[in-house]
């Protein structure tokens, strides 16, 4: 047994390692450039006027602080056709236009260049120092620059460079060099063009980067439960997940007892008034409740219990009545149950209607095994064949399903306690999923992994302990 | 010689070669309309089982019911009449809505945006035939343009433009977008699930057919079946994601097609690879065989993907991508709810590939390959129907949940989530939430009775009352 868990456990490793990989791939796909939600943080103090370069430094370093000027992985797998430094790129989406140039044309060299030129023409468009009368012109000039580095297509790059020379004839004197410079990158793109080797983008090229890499920081991160800081409020993701489990936590609790509470009495009455009215009407009752999704009955609950105009017994949301902060704790006590009822109904009555309807299935499938058979053949009353012999070894599968419900808990969380606004895991994820808050995102989606993982492995270990008939060891 | 004539009629093709123990050859074409009793096949069995369940022939007849709203949404709520007479001239309008979209028709610029509920209920069109309801889902009904009880007064002449399940708080007709949104629905269910089943049959029939023991390859076909898999992922994948990430923002048959020509290209490629590696096992060291455990690596890659928390994930990678589409919805549900179906059908393999038939197949001389697909996939695939019916169910009460959470449907996309979540911000109007409530819950449990009905009829050892 002991071997068994240990097994077991060795196993979880690969599988959360995957996981984690597939949660990072999410979290680098994130469109916007991490680089620059963490400047518009530090840099939007009121009155501070910053010049390019400043900026460009700026970036530069957080680019780095935050390892964005690393490759992602460990290896990776592309065609011979892209450099092997193209995560040196500092800006991002400057990164994504060359990326995508060199999945069009193929040659590197030449697009280096090009984008080399484009760099050089840039900063002396930085460096002049317009007369007032065609500052706009400049200004213009230098913004069609900055866009040129992002455009990954012809069409965008000859738009961009017209409208360079545009500008540019249109005051021939001061801005003569820049019209050269905009000649020379066309020259340049036409070469990218010209010498295009599409073939090499066909070559595949296996690159190997070794530790220093994105994946490698953020999983030692998440090892050691950093979780990194909110985009949305930059609190930490720790203190937020603290804040937030304990009403998940309680409400998972207090409804995995009352379903267990209200599920195993259903369940036995049904076995034994079995294909008599009542059973029939439990059972499809229950099938019905198993089958309505949370979120239907939850809004039809409101609408029905929760309604001013009709009747109104339990508040729409929330945990707490206002001010309930100075009340007594019984007064306390109340009012959270009163707000709680309907959260805790919508979000358990699932789980009753799963669990009872195992409870009869397991008890039916028992009833008919020859113990029972003896049991009422040696003159038992029907209460304790039902009770002592076919509950007993039913009830203990049902327990087992404790492990099956964690992973439906999670997901019912999130709408329930969306709808009731309660300040949990649920409501935590939805929120930052609208707020794009990705470090909380992540989190949560790990940690709910690896929840639903370990449901599985003491729902498999539960069943070896409860039947000892399943045997995990090598025979 | 009763028993003789018995003979004749049930050996009816043995016959020719009996004709001497048969001493009237003649006689033995004759007797064509007594066939030879056939004990009823398997599925005849189920259809049988299944019809004594009455739950489940309703929830089949609903599902039908369903399917066909579904289809003839447009016949059935749409905003313009199917004939009608305007100044002296025959129009089928929504028929020509339909071949607009084909390209066969132009509307002529005075008449394409015509509101022709309007120029009805003006008394301007001389005679025309209407769908039964008069609206389409975003069609904001001017004369009623707040939320509506059913049996509230509305503003109209004509009973038949009554909003005869209310309408919203902007006075879009409740049933019109009901039945609209059923399409949405099913779609998703039934694309979402076909991924599944597609992926989940395939690796659970390979993953229990060839188990841990079964498969051989040399040393040197592992090792190119690796290099295989990693070029057939850059020639598959790598090389065409542009063409992929475009494709799958346009979504459509062609999306599904440009995916399922990247996958083709994997397994193309890892085949040919392992085919050239062939000529190098006549090295000796290279031509060792080893087995392929493909049960446990298939069976470790189910338990990674069914351990995912789908609606986290769905949740996650809607928030990420910028561009909302249905079809991204439905591909992200197919492809991690697949592990489901994989399970089953492994299971059901393992007990399907010891059997007679297969071991007949296979002294037959037939390929491995052909086995798989014409004999052990076919004679699994009852119980994986099953989960296929729940899967149905699931994806469509996870996608009614995401668009009521107002997560990766389009905002311009009515479906039954999002009128409930409409509900929300008005919640004394109860038909808001009552009737797309109750559109959800008769979806889902009619599926799940269908399918606990196709448990049943598919488990003999399930007792039936007759």
């Amino acid at each position: 047994m002991g071997q068994y868990v240990f097994k077991r456990f060795l196993i979880m490793v690969p599988t959360l390692f995957a996981i984690m990989v597939i949660s990072f791939f999410i979290s680098i796909s994130t469109p916007g450039d991490p680089v620059d939600r963490e400047m518009s943080w530090t840099m939007s103090r009121p009155g501070v006027v910053l010049t390019k370069d400043d900026t460009d430094r700026e970036y530069q370093r957080l680019s780095h602080k935050l390892g964005q000027d690393l490759p992602v992985f460990y290896f990776s797998l592309a065609s011979v056709a892209y450099p092997d430094t193209l995560h040196k790129i500092v800006r991002l989406n400057e990164r994504a236009s060359l990326h995508q140039l060199i999945a069009t044309y193929g040659n590197w060299p030449e697009i280096n260049d090009f984008y080399l030129e484009i760099t050089r023409l840039e900063a002396t468009g930085w460096k002049l120092d317009p007369p007032p009368e065609i500052k706009a012109d400049v200004d213009g000039i230098k913004l069609a620059l900055g866009e040129l580095k992002r455009s990954p297509t012809k069409a965008e790059i000859m738009y961009r460079l017209d409208f360079i020379d545009t500008l540019a004839d249109r005051n021939p004197g001061f801005l003569r060099e820049i019209g050269l410079g905009a000649k020379e990158v066309r020259e340049k793109f036409r070469l990218v063009e010209e010498k295009a080797t599409v073939w090499k983008l066909y070559v595949p090229s296996l690159q190997f980067y070794g530790w220093n890499n994105q994946f490698h920081r953020w999983i030692s991160r998440m090892l050691v439960l950093d979780l990194g800081n909110s985009y949305h409020d930059k609190m930490k993701v720790t203190t937020k997940i603290r804040e937030a489990l304990p009403w998940t936590f309680m409400m998972g609790l207090i409804s995995f007892t009352l379903a267990y509470l209200v599920a195993i009495p259903i369940g036995v009455y049904s076995v034994r008034h079995r294909n008599s009215t009542q059973d029939k009407t439990i059972t499809i009752l229950l099938f019905l409740l198993y089958s309505v999704p949370s979120f239907v009955t939850a809004m039809l609950l409101i609408t029905l219990v929760c309604n001013p105009e009709y009747l109104y017994l339990f508040p729409t949301s929330g945990v707490a009545s206002d001010g309930a902060e100075n009340w007594s704790f019984f007064a306390k006590l109340t009012d959270y149950a009163w707000h709680l009822t309907l959260p805790i109904l919508v979000y358990s009555y699932g789980g009753v209607a799963f669990l009872s309807r195992q409870m009869r299935a397991g008890m039916i499938e028992n009833i008919r095994l020859d113990y029972i058979r003896t049991a009422r053949a040696k003159g038992l009353p029907e209460k304790v064949v039902i009770w002592k012999h076919a509950f007993r070894n039913s009830i203990l599968p049902i327990v087992t399903h404790f492990a099956s419900l964690l992973p439906r808990l999670i997901s019912g969380a999130i709408i329930t306690e969306t709808i009731f606004s309660i300040p949990g895991m649920g409501r935590l994820t939805f929120i930052a999923s609208i707020q794009v808050d990705h470090p909380t995102i992540m989190a949560v989606f790990t940690l709910s992994a690896i929840l639903t993982m370990l449901g599985i492995l003491l729902a498999d270990i539960l069943y070896a302990i409860v039947d000892p008939r399943i045997s995990y060891s090598r025979r | 010689m009763t028993t003789g004539s018995h003979n004749h009629s049930t050996e009816k093709g043995f016959s020719h070669t009996r004709k001497g123990f048969l001493h009237t050859p003649k006689r033995s074409f004759q007797p064509k309309h007594t066939e030879p009793v056939k004990s009823p096949g398997f599925w005849q069995n189920v259809v049988v089982r299944l019809k004594k369940n009455k739950l489940a022939m309703i929830a089949l007849r609903i599902v039908f019911i369903l399917s066909l709203i579904a289809i003839f949404a447009d016949f059935i709520a749409y905003n313009k009449p199917f004939y009608t007479r305007y100044q002296d001239e025959s129009y089928f309008p929504l028929f020509n809505d339909y071949l607009e979209v084909i390209g066969l028709y132009k509307w002529t610029p005075e008449l394409i945006h015509t509101d022709w509920l309007d120029m009805e209920r003006k008394g301007k069109l001389e005679s025309s035939f209407w769908a039964p309801v008069r609206y389409l889902p975003r069609d904001i009904d001017q004369e009623n343009p707040r939320a509506l009880s059913p049996f509230a007064k509305q503003k109209i002449d004509n009973w038949k433009e009554w909003h005869f399940l209310g309408t919203d708080q902007d006075g879009r007709d409740v049933l019109s977008a009901l039945i609209h949104g059923s399409r949405i629905s099913l779609t998703i269910g039934l694309v979402a699930v076909g991924i599944a089943a597609f992926i989940g049959i395939l690796l659970g029939a390979v993953a229990g057919f060839y188990g841990d023991n079964r498969l051989q390859l040399s040393r040197i076909g592992i090792i190119f079946l690796l290099i295989g898999l990693v070029l057939g992922i850059f020639y598959g994948f790598t090389v065409r994601s542009y063409t992929l990430r475009a494709a799958l923002e346009t979504g459509g048959l062609t999306a599904i097609g440009h995916y399922l020509l990247s996958v083709l290209i994997l397994v193309g490629v890892t085949v040919l690879c392992v085919l050239i590696s062939r000529p190098l096992e006549r090295i000796k060291w290279f031509g060792v065989k080893k087995y392929l455990w493909l049960d446990i690596i298939l069976s470790r890659i189910i338990e990674i993907w069914s351990s995912i928390p789908i609606l986290v994930l769905i949740i996650t990678i809607g928030a990420i991508t910028e561009q909302r589409s249905i079809f991204l919805l439905m591909v992200l549900l197919g492809i991690f709810s697949w592990p489901g179906v994989a399970r089953y059908m492994r299971g059901e393999i393992l007990r399907t590939r010891n059997q007679m038939f297969i071991e007949a197949a296979r002294s037959l001389g037939f390929r491995e390959f052909r086995i798989i697909v014409r004999h052990a996939i076919p004679n699994s695939l009852a119980p994986v129907l099953v989960v296929i019916v729940f899967g149905i169910a699931g994806a469509i009460s996870v996608e009614a949940a995401l668009s009521f959470l107002g997560i990766g449907v389009p905002e311009d996309i009515i479906t039954w989530g999002k009128l409930l979540s409409d509900a929300r911000s008005n919640i004394s109007a109860w038909w808001l939430s009552l009737f797309p409530g109750l559109a959800i819950f008769l979806t889902v449990t009619t599926l799940n009775l269908l399918g606990e009905g196709l448990r049943d009829a598919l488990d003999p050892k399930v007792p039936h009352k007759e």
